[in-house]
């Protein structure tokens, strides 16, 4: 593994996720089809209601990727990968 | 963890390096400009730039969203802040950023309420939990965050949240893209290309750049080796005579990007004649505002904003640094009068911003040259 130079929080008073961008990896726990919403996890276990509108439908079990609240990618789509591979 | 693991592999870094080292051409110097901040921030955090031959040199880019936001914005937000019965909400980096009177956590320690948020929805749910006050949103950020602004927007519309509106200022990649390729000052041989936002609008909108200035663009992800691979990408373009826009982040980049994130964008803004970017100055057709149909939910509309115009601090190079014209520890400032706990300029404020990754990172790296 490729270290980092000094550890880094994902969040902390000089680090804004949202600001910088990021996208959260999260897998989703529950659904809220009829609001449009999803209970998910972040990758240490940290539960967020995510918007799910741009990515709809979801699953439990679904990946997806997590910027501002909100899921702008799946992750565990084959879409992708089939793309990838047909360029 | 899946997605992220595979992409920091040390043994396949290395093989990447020596396949960087096999393609470039001894004698000739390659600039490449890293167009989102946060690849400035992987760089220096995993030290990416050490793994380069010393003829292939990364320039950093002006997305970084904090660091393009004119201070006179800053003083708008404060003055709304400070508007009877307002409850001001923003992003965590955005807190920080200087006006020319203090910034919004300096407001907020004068007594202001201003509130640090996680993401829009959380900014509708203090206007829910408060039908009392006035809750305004600061939107900031490129393409990536601006569907979920518009999402909000659309959800406090149709919840019938009355007390929420959105201080908009998001803005467009392209055209100050389309600048810097226009700016006389900075020579380039090629661009990473901004992953995430990428993932909103696709990797067709940067077509223009292979098509009208014979530069080759690779769309990545913000990985050690997704950026070791972009470099690779565009070398190989480079080597073969090509000139395209490849999509190095397929496996979360649909080249035609999120056709429902775009509609939604479409729906709930429409483009600013123009924008006054840090540094950059004012860029046509760059910046967002509320359509029509939203103009009621529109902070702008709803209060008095003063509109504040105010010049860039003298001895801050931000605008510089944001063009890639120099390097951060270049400028005057820097890691002196201007470092992430004060920061002067912009660029020191989001750990983003190439002079706060370099303060953070980088700067470890040139002390042992130095010794």
């Amino acid at each position: 593994m490729i270290a980092d130079r000094a550890p880094v929080p994902a969040c902390d008073e000089y680090h804004c996720i949202t600001c910088g961008d990021d996208g959260d990896p999260m897998t989703v726990v529950r659904v809220d089809a009829d609001r449009g919403l999803a209970l998910c996890a972040d990758e240490e276990g940290g539960r967020h209601t995510v918007e799910t509108a741009l990515v709809e439908p979801v699953s439990s079990g679904d990946r997806i990727l997590v910027h501002a609240g909100t899921a702008i990618a799946a992750l565990s789509a084959d879409l992708h990968e089939s793309e990838a591979a047909a360029r | 963890m899946k997605y992220v693991d595979e992409y920091r592999d040390a043994d396949l870094g290395q093989a990447l390096a020596g396949e960087i080292l096999s393609l470039v051409e001894p004698g000739r110097h390659y600039k490449f400009m890293e167009v989102c901040g946060g690849h400035t921030h992987s760089i220096y955090k995993y030290g990416v730039d050490d793994l380069l031959p010393a003829n292939v040199e990364l320039v950093h880019g002006p997305g970084c969203p904090v660091c393009v936001i004119p201070m006179g914005r800053v003083d708008d937000g404060i003055a709304l802040a400070h508007e009877e019965g307002v409850i001001f909400t923003c992003f965590g980096d955005m807190m920080r950023v200087p006006g020319s009177d203090g910034s919004l956590l300096e407001a907020k320690a004068a007594g202001a309420d201003i509130r640090m948020v996680y993401s829009p929805l959380d900014a509708l749910r203090i206007a829910k939990q408060n039908p009392d006050r006035e809750v305004v949103f600061f939107a900031i950020g490129f393409e990536t965050t601006a569907p979920s602004t518009a999402l909000t927007l659309k959800r406090a519309r149709a919840e019938g949240v009355p007390n929420f509106s959105v201080m908009c200022s998001h803005v467009t990649i392209v055209p100050p893209l389309r600048a810097l390729l226009e700016s006389p000052d900075l020579r380039l041989d090629g661009f990473v290309g901004p992953g995430h936002v990428a993932t909103v609008v696709g990797a067709r909108p940067f077509e223009f750049i292979p098509a009208d200035y014979g530069k080759p663009i690779v769309v990545a992800g913000f990985e050690p080796l997704d950026i070791l691979h972009a470099i690779t990408m565009i070398l190989r373009q480079l080597g073969d005579g090509r000139c395209e826009v490849e999509n190095q982040y397929a496996r979360v980049v649909p080249y035609e990007g999120n056709q429902r994130a775009l509609e939604v964008m479409a729906e709930v803004f429409e483009l600013r004649p123009h924008f006054e970017w840090r540094g950059l100055g004012f860029i046509s057709h760059s910046g967002l505002k509320l359509s029509q149909a939203y103009a009621d939910l529109d902070a702008e509309v709803r209060f008095s904003v003063p509109g504040v115009r105010v010049a860039d601090p003298k001895a801050c190079q931000c605008g510089e640094v944001l063009k890639g014209v120099i390097k951060p520890w270049e400028c005057k400032v820097f890691g002196t009068a201007c470092t992430p706990e004060r920061p002067i300029g912009t660029c020191m404020v989001s750990s983003e911003g190439a002079c706060a990754a370099y303060y953070n990172y980088g700067r470890f790296a040139r002390e042992r040259e130095v010794v």
